[in-house]
């Protein structure tokens, strides 16, 4: 396979990534609101995700 | 035909790496391989468990790991053919390889199967809900074991599964599980007026 062929898959992927970073993020902010005690963990995720799906996406 | 392997392929190993993060990162005090398991277990509608002690843990893990699964049933390639079309990519190949539903092509694009069919499982899970909380269930209970029934994939808020509920709600469950195992195509053709096509 020639290497422009990877790159869609890596764009679908590193969306595919944000859209889970975001769904992170609305967790921590349901999980603050009710004061359940894993925001930050739902924050972080969010972040990193959205920091490795970002270069995915940037690297296309 | 073999990016669409290639991407199901880092479709189902890379999410669940990136969903595995909030159950690593919480109190739940894990390690990150019983995290992908959990995560994977999960969006792989396998339902297989490391986790104990459900019914006292944070509701929206509990959430969390039902939308897991949710997701997972539907089809993160579901997804991915919505955005194909836009970016030119051959998205009904993709849906062929990831989806065991041998049917012909029943409607013109990618796109509209897409929507078609997250709209029949959005309104199975919600009928789901309604029929778990008419049999007694808390609207959070019902709400997550019915994003985990749809998909046939069987995580629950409780240590003691269905059998910590009401007889009623194990009945719905049966009967939304063969709902949610039956190939979606019967339902878009029922809406079109084939409804013998169910038997």
């Amino acid at each position: 396979m020639r290497f422009p062929d990877f790159v869609p898959v890596f764009l679908i992927v590193g969306l595919l990534v944000m859209g889970e970073a975001m769904l992170a993020g609305l967790f921590a902010l349901v999980d603050w609101s009710i004061g359940a005690g894993n925001a930050d963990a739902f924050l972080l995720a969010a972040l990193l995700s959205i920091f490795v799906g970002g270069l995915a996406v940037v690297s296309n | 035909m073999r990016q669409g392997f290639l991407l199901t392929t880092c479709a189902w190993t890379i999410i669940p790496a990136f969903a595995a993060l909030p159950l690593f990162f919480s109190d739940l005090d894990i390690s990150y391989t019983d995290a992908y398991f959990e995560s994977l277990s999960g969006m792989s509608t396998t339902g297989s468990t490391v986790l104990a002690g459900l019914d006292s843990m944070d509701p929206v893990l509990l959430m969390w790991r039902a939308v897991l699964q949710w997701i997972g049933g539907i089809g993160i390639i579901v997804t991915a053919i919505a955005v194909l079309p836009i970016l030119r990519v051959g998205g009904m190949q993709l849906f062929q390889t990831e989806s065991s539903e041998q049917s012909e092509k029943m409607l013109p694009r990618a796109s509209q199967v897409a929507r078609t069919v997250s709209l029949v499982y959005l309104s199975l899970t919600i009928a789901c809900a309604i029929c778990y909380t008419l049999a007694g269930m808390s609207v959070f209970d019902a709400l997550a074991h019915a994003m985990t029934t749809i998909p046939t994939a069987g995580y629950s808020t409780s240590d003691g599964s269905m059998g910590a509920f009401s007889a009623g709600a194990q009945w719905a469950g049966t009967v939304f599980m063969i709902s949610g195992a039956l190939p979606f195509v019967l339902y878009i053709r029922a809406c079109g007026g084939h409804f013998r096509e169910f038997f």
